[in-house]
């Protein structure tokens, strides 16, 4: 489940796993304000201050916080290169050849897949303890460990705000 | 834990240790040991208490994974102990697991030994019962038992044993407490092991009934999963039973649910009915939770590891922050981290080259005095100093090499031990990333324009 930018750029709320653009299993067009109520509930990891904690949610990259990013993306110390595993467009990617985009999902599998054997599986509590200065990596407490991650990483781990 | 036994214990290791020529005798046979475990939890330390000087440090065959092997005499028997890579869970998602996990399955070593680092429990069980489900013979070292007694954690070792069903031996590596009882119980263990092993092929010489018994046992209820899960994966290992792979079973259902890469294209080679059948249950599970189904066993599996910490573990006293912590936080400090750094390299360099010249001018200068000695037996001719000016080649070597190179790389090994290294890498690491490398990089980076200076 997510809320993905459709088309038109209306907010959508999809309820299936892999969503393709021909065939969105359910979709609701959503208002605004529910939009705005649920985005205050989730967000990346990368926006929680040092000594906030959430739960984890998933580790799609959060559209709307992306859409956001998009404008501010030249901030100090963010304009080194994104590749092509941009969050921005996730949910609809069609563009790229058909290799590249299964090794992009191979390597973003196995990246989850090391998240979630050191601790960070959806539901957990997490903490950020403390996160390096010039946009850095982020020092988090998961299950009594303190790991650090790449704020590359973290920005695609949503949570919801405790 | 009473000391003065712990003391006689490594007496009798260090004993046994001394013996390695007299005792040909009592000589019982080879075993081997592996030792297996999460990175940062004392493993090599535990190596190192065993085996001594009596190491032998290579690489896994065709691959950039240290592998270290040592021997040791205990009891009679001749123990090969192999130092698995630090990994924290045995999926491919690197070749330290890989590595790990096929030299279990394929090289059998007689007893795995799963180094648990006491203080971060939960992490390390999560671990741990992958090892259970991989059906190997184990033996947990309950290690860094100082380091939890300090963060106020008390555990009970009793019951962590009965949950597991695996024994358990509290260790302190450091002060080699524990390593007796550890090699005791890991004797045991294996003889037990052999005999049993040696009455399932006498019943099965008699009546060809034992077998069935066999690998039903190794996982006690209070590991099990959901049994929505469990269910399925019951299901996939029955289809699995009639055709002899070389992993057990139950670790082979678990895996193809889990979507792992390597076990379905190995079964995909001998039987495509049973990964289309993994597939279908997957995507039931998938369907149930709303998660993909490897994400669903992993949270299934660390919510068993983090339900066995909670009933082990006691947290006693309230947690005062440890010398080490304080010191993390100073170092990573986003405003003295930076000072406290340049500091630290600076002073580094400083006694590197400072202690290195004073060395250096006390060669050179006992290399042209041994000069004077040689041109005043040999002479001047030609041949003398053909042989003077190969001497002199060694020499630049050695003036270079003994008081700059070695303390540098005795300075990087003590900072990399205290895990400062790292501390500079999470500094360092956005910087870095701007011309394109690795936060990590940055001391390759550094000593490199520093011995460039010093060449």
């Amino acid at each position: 489940m997510g809320i993905y930018y459709s088309k038109f750029n209306h907010r959508v709320l999809i309820d299936s796993k892999n969503p393709t653009r021909e065939s969105p299993n359910c979709y609701h067009i959503l208002k605004n304000k529910v939009t705005n109520s649920m985005m205050r509930l989730l967000a990346n990891l990368t926006e929680l201050k040092n000594g906030q904690s959430g739960i984890i949610f998933n580790f799609e990259a959060h559209p709307c916080r992306a859409r956001l990013r998009r404008r501010r993306r030249r901030r100090w110390g963010s304009w080194h290169k994104r590749g092509s595993t941009d969050p921005d467009s996730l949910p609809f990617k069609t563009s790229g050849n058909e290799k590249e985009l299964g090794k992009n999902a191979e390597n973003e599998s196995q990246c989850v897949q090391r998240l979630m054997d050191l601790g960070l599986t959806p539901g957990t509590k997490i903490v950020v303890v403390k996160s390096a200065p010039f946009r850095g990596p982020l020092e988090v407490l998961v299950r009594g460990s303190r790991i650090v991650i790449g704020r590359e990483i973290a920005s695609r781990i949503t949570i919801e705000v405790m | 834990m009473n000391i003065e036994v712990e003391k006689e214990g490594n007496l009798q290791l260090a004993l046994e240790h001394g013996r390695i020529g007299s005792d040909l005798s009592a000589k019982k046979g080879e075993l081997r040991i592996a030792l297996a475990g999460n990175a940062n939890v004392g493993k090599s330390v535990l190596f190192n208490q065993m085996t001594g000087l009596h190491q032998h440090i290579g690489n896994w065959p065709g691959k950039t994974v240290e592998r270290a092997e040592g021997t040791l005499h205990f009891k009679g028997y001749t123990i090969d102990i192999i130092d698995l890579p630090g990994i924290y869970s045995l999926s491919t998602y690197s070749i330290e697991e890989l590595v790990s996990r096929e030299y279990i399955i394929d090289e059998k070593p007689d007893l795995v030994i799963n180094v648990v680092d006491a203080s971060l429990i939960e992490r390390n069980l999560f671990f741990t019962l992958q090892l259970i489900e991989l059906g190997t013979p184990l033996l947990i070292a309950l290690n860094q038992m100082d380091l939890a007694k300090r963060k106020g954690i008390a555990i009970a070792t009793d019951k962590l044993e009965e949950l597991l069903g695996v024994p358990v031996i509290p260790t302190i590596a450091v002060k080699g407490i524990g390593i007796f009882d550890l090699l005791d119980k890991a004797i045991e263990i294996i003889e037990k092991g052999q005999k049993r092993k040696q009455q399932l092929v006498s019943e099965k010489n008699e009546g060809g009934q034992g077998e069935t018994s066999k690998e039903e046992d190794y996982c006690s209820d209070s590991l099990k999963y959901g049994s929505e899960i469990e269910g399925r994966i019951g299901k996939l290992a029955a289809l699995l039973k009639k055709n002899n792979f070389r992993y057990p079973d139950r670790y082979m259902a678990i895996k193809l649910l889990e979507e792992d890469k390597e076990i379905i294209e190995e079964t995909g080679k001998i039987d495509t009915k049973i990964s289309a059948e993994a597939k279908e249950l997957a995507k039931d599970i998938e369907k149930i939770h709303n998660h993909s189904c490897s994400t669903v066993i992993t949270s299934e599996r660390y919510e068993k590891a983090g339900w066995i910490a909670r009933n082990v573990m006691q947290i006693k006293s309230p947690i005062k922050p440890l010398i080490e912590e304080r010191l993390h936080d100073i170092t990573t400090h986003r405003i003295f981290g930076y000072p406290i750094m340049i500091i630290i390299l600076f002073s580094m360099f400083l006694l590197v080259f400072t202690f290195g010249g004073w060395l250096n001018s006390l060669l050179t200068n006992f290399f042209y005095g041994v000069q004077s000695i040689f041109q005043g037996t040999f002479g001047v001719e030609t041949i003398s100093a053909l042989v003077w000016s190969i001497i002199e080649g060694l020499i630049a070597g050695i003036t270079i090499v003994l008081p700059y190179i070695i303390p540098f790389y005795f300075i990087l090994y003590v900072l990399e031990n205290s895990g400062y290294l790292s501390r500079i890498a999470f500094l360092m690491d956005n910087l870095m990333h701007k011309i394109g490398l690795h936060g990590k990089a940055f001391i390759p980076m550094i000593n490199h324009g520093a011995f460039c200076g010093a060449g």
